[in-house]
């Protein structure tokens, strides 16, 4: 079997522990039903948290013949070093970020990290995540804590996948377009 | 196949003249490597691939001072570079002069069209491999072997599997070959393969090669009475065709329109309302 006139992308969810990349890896396949070619896959420790990370791919046939391969990093500290090369290749980047305000500092750290490195020029898209949350701190607010324009930053509820498909879709279209006319 | 592309290499080289070439590669009309001797790069090939060659008789040749490209049959062309300046020419007459010799370039055509039913040549070196070891090997079954890079994308496969397995076990291979770099980063030495032992399978994932940057992977499951070193050794004899192939097959593929781009995620919209 072949993959001739396919095009594969791959995306990354970033972001701290617990901001809630799993919960949006398994928002993106309720989404997307009808796309679910293989997973959601999950490498986790026996506490449900990410060790090494999620998977997910979905296909979509359309004048291309597509597979988005989608894996989340794991958010804990002690695991920094495998994050690197899950996420290495990646053509697009979601951080996803915890909205809850005693969440901020880890959301710049992990955010630090992630810059240090992506390599220049990947697409990359913040997930406000948490909106729900009484507490939460605007997708502005965000925008301004990690440094990046507003309209990069998109407020989710990955919880019931609020907001899921409009950060995906952003990311996705930042991603193929790095494909167009090579 | 590989004895027909050897031959061709062979009959080629022998028909060039006492001039050695820097290198020499047999090309189809869409400029996929089939075979390369020497040093054969993309860059050498860049500028005759924007030519019209589809278009061109059977016999047509194209050169500049160091190298040339004869078309030898309906799809297929032979590529040869020279060592030194000035030399092209005299090496593309001697083997033009020959072009009877290389008659046996149809059956690439036909193995070609064999090969794009099938899906590649990609497909076609991974079904070789496996069916070098069933010639070679009378214990245990060979499955399924996966090409892919170290992001898990799938380049071509052989044997049976359901795709949405494809997908996993690429991701999984993907994983292995990770944790094998972090392993390589601590330990200080170069990874090499990966293996993963069940009840009645074995899977082993083997480094390819890198390109750009990129580890290429050979994801490998077994029944598990296999032997994986005759598997590697087979695979190791085509490391080279893979190589070539992955690096002009790999980058061809990728390329779409702002268009199709549009109708993607058209497409995901429609299935978010579904």
């Amino acid at each position: 079997m072949s993959l001739q006139r396919g095009l594969q992308v791959k995306l990354v969810f970033w972001g701290p522990g617990c901001s809630g990349k799993t919960t949006m890896l398994r928002a993106v396949a309720k989404l997307y039903p009808g796309m679910v070619a293989a997973g959601p896959v999950e490498v986790a420790t026996s506490e449900g948290r990410t060790m090494w990370e999620d998977y997910l791919a979905l296909h979509a046939r359309t004048s291309i013949d597509l597979v988005v391969h989608v894996y989340t990093t794991t958010g804990q500290r002690r695991f920094l070093h495998t994050r690197e090369y899950v996420a290495s290749g990646a053509d697009g980047l979601l951080f996803v970020a915890d909205s809850r305000r005693e969440a901020l500092d880890e959301d710049l750290r992990s955010w630090e990290e992630l810059n240090a490195v992506s390599p220049r020029g990947t697409p990359m898209l913040v997930a406000a995540n948490k909106q729900d949350l009484p507490d939460a701190a605007s997708a502005g607010e965000i925008a301004e804590l990690l440094g990046v324009e507003a309209g990069l930053v998109y407020p989710t509820i990955a919880r019931d996948g609020w907001g899921v498909g409009s950060v995906f879709r952003g990311l996705l279209l930042a991603s193929l377009r790095r494909y167009v006319g090579r | 196949m590989q004895e027909l592309l050897e031959r061709l290499m062979g009959v080629v080289e022998a028909n060039l003249g006492r001039r050695k070439a820097r290198g020499i590669a047999i090309v189809d009309d869409r400029f996929r490597l089939w075979a390369v001797r020497g040093g054969v790069g993309r860059d050498d090939l860049a500028k005759y691939s924007k030519l019209p060659v589809k278009e061109l008789e059977v016999g047509s040749l194209i050169h500049d001072s160091q190298s040339f490209l004869l078309k030898v049959s309906d799809r297929f062309m032979v590529f040869v570079a020279m060592g030194e300046n000035e030399l092209s020419m005299v090496a593309a007459a001697s083997l033009k002069g020959r072009i009877n010799a290389l008659s046996d370039f149809y059956k690439l055509d036909r193995a070609l069209e064999e090969a794009e039913k099938e899906g590649g040549r990609l497909n076609s070196l991974l079904r070789e491999t496996a069916e070098s070891y069933r010639r070679l090997s009378q214990r245990g079954d060979l499955h399924l072997l996966v090409l892919c890079d170290g992001d898990g994308k799938v380049l071509a496969w052989w044997g049976s599997v359901h795709p949405n397995k494809l997908w996993e076990l690429a991701a999984l291979g993907s994983a292995l070959v990770q944790m094998g770099k972090v392993g390589e980063d601590r330990l200080s030495s170069p990874f090499h393969n990966a293996t993963i032992m069940y009840g009645n399978y074995q899977l082993h994932v083997f480094k390819v090669c890198e390109l750009d940057g990129k580890m290429i992977i050979l994801l490998a499951v077994a029944g598990e009475k296999a032997s994986i070193g005759l598997v590697r050794m087979t695979l190791s004899q085509r490391v080279d065709q893979l190589r070539a192939l992955v690096e002009v097959e790999g980058r061809a593929r990728i390329g779409v329109s702002e268009r199709e781009v549009e109708e993607v995620i058209e497409k995901f919209a429609a299935e978010e309302k579904r």
